[in-house]
């Protein structure tokens, strides 16, 4: 088996892991299941990206592997941050003591 | 460098092999913090193991280092996704005591 067939296998092993979390992304009972599951998207891009550039040998696979990466954190810091209220809104839910008020 | 080709293949099925326990603990887990421990590890562990058999197929110094910075950077971004997820979780369990 040549190494660039054996590292496409992997990757679509890899990817196969994305179903699964998929499925949690689906019937999560609360919103915050559900943004693990994306996060977890952000970590098996990365991975597979950094196979596909192992595969093509192109050095532009880094920089998306380094944009997906960086990425992953941007979306948890939306949804806890910047929209407090997004997904389960509590009716007791006090407001983030420490957020800052969104720049408008 | 045949050595390195099986080096390099391990740590790749290795980080294969992580990324499913991560999975399935994201998918069996009965807790909404239990699926966070299981996903903050398994799956910078399994991100580890991959870039670790990455960089043994490389010898340009500055390819290895784009590597390692990207492993620092999704390591970095998942303490501070997994630290603001929790706070926010643990927010609303005190708001639903309060509540009830």
């Amino acid at each position: 088996m040549s190494s660039g067939s054996f590292f496409s296998w992997a990757a679509l092993g890899i990817l196969c892991t994305l179903l699964l979390a998929f499925i949690r992304v689906c019937r999560g009972p609360s919103a915050e299941d559900r943004l693990l599951g994306i996060q977890s998207f952000g970590t098996v891009g990365t991975a597979v990206v950094i196979l596909l550039y192992l595969v093509e040998g192109s050095s532009g696979y880094l920089d998306v592997a380094l944009v997906m990466a960086m990425l992953a954190a941007v979306t948890v810091i939306t949804f806890t941050r910047i929209l407090p209220g997004a997904g389960d809104v509590d009716p007791g839910e006090a407001p983030a003591p420490q957020s800052e008020p969104p720049a408008s | 460098m045949i050595v390195f080709d099986l080096l390099s293949a391990l740590f790749i099925c290795m980080g294969v092999f992580f990324f499913f326990a991560s999975a399935v603990g994201l998918l069996r887990f009965p807790d909404t913090l239990c699926r966070m421990h299981a996903l903050a590890k398994a799956d910078n562990l399994a991100l580890g193991c991959v870039i670790l058999g990455a960089v043994f197929q490389q010898t340009d110094p500055l390819i290895i280092g784009k590597l390692l910075l990207i492993w620092v950077v999704t390591l970095l971004s998942s303490a501070t996704g997994g630290f603001l997820l929790a706070q926010r979780i643990r927010r609303k369990h005190l708001a639903q005591q309060e509540a009830g």
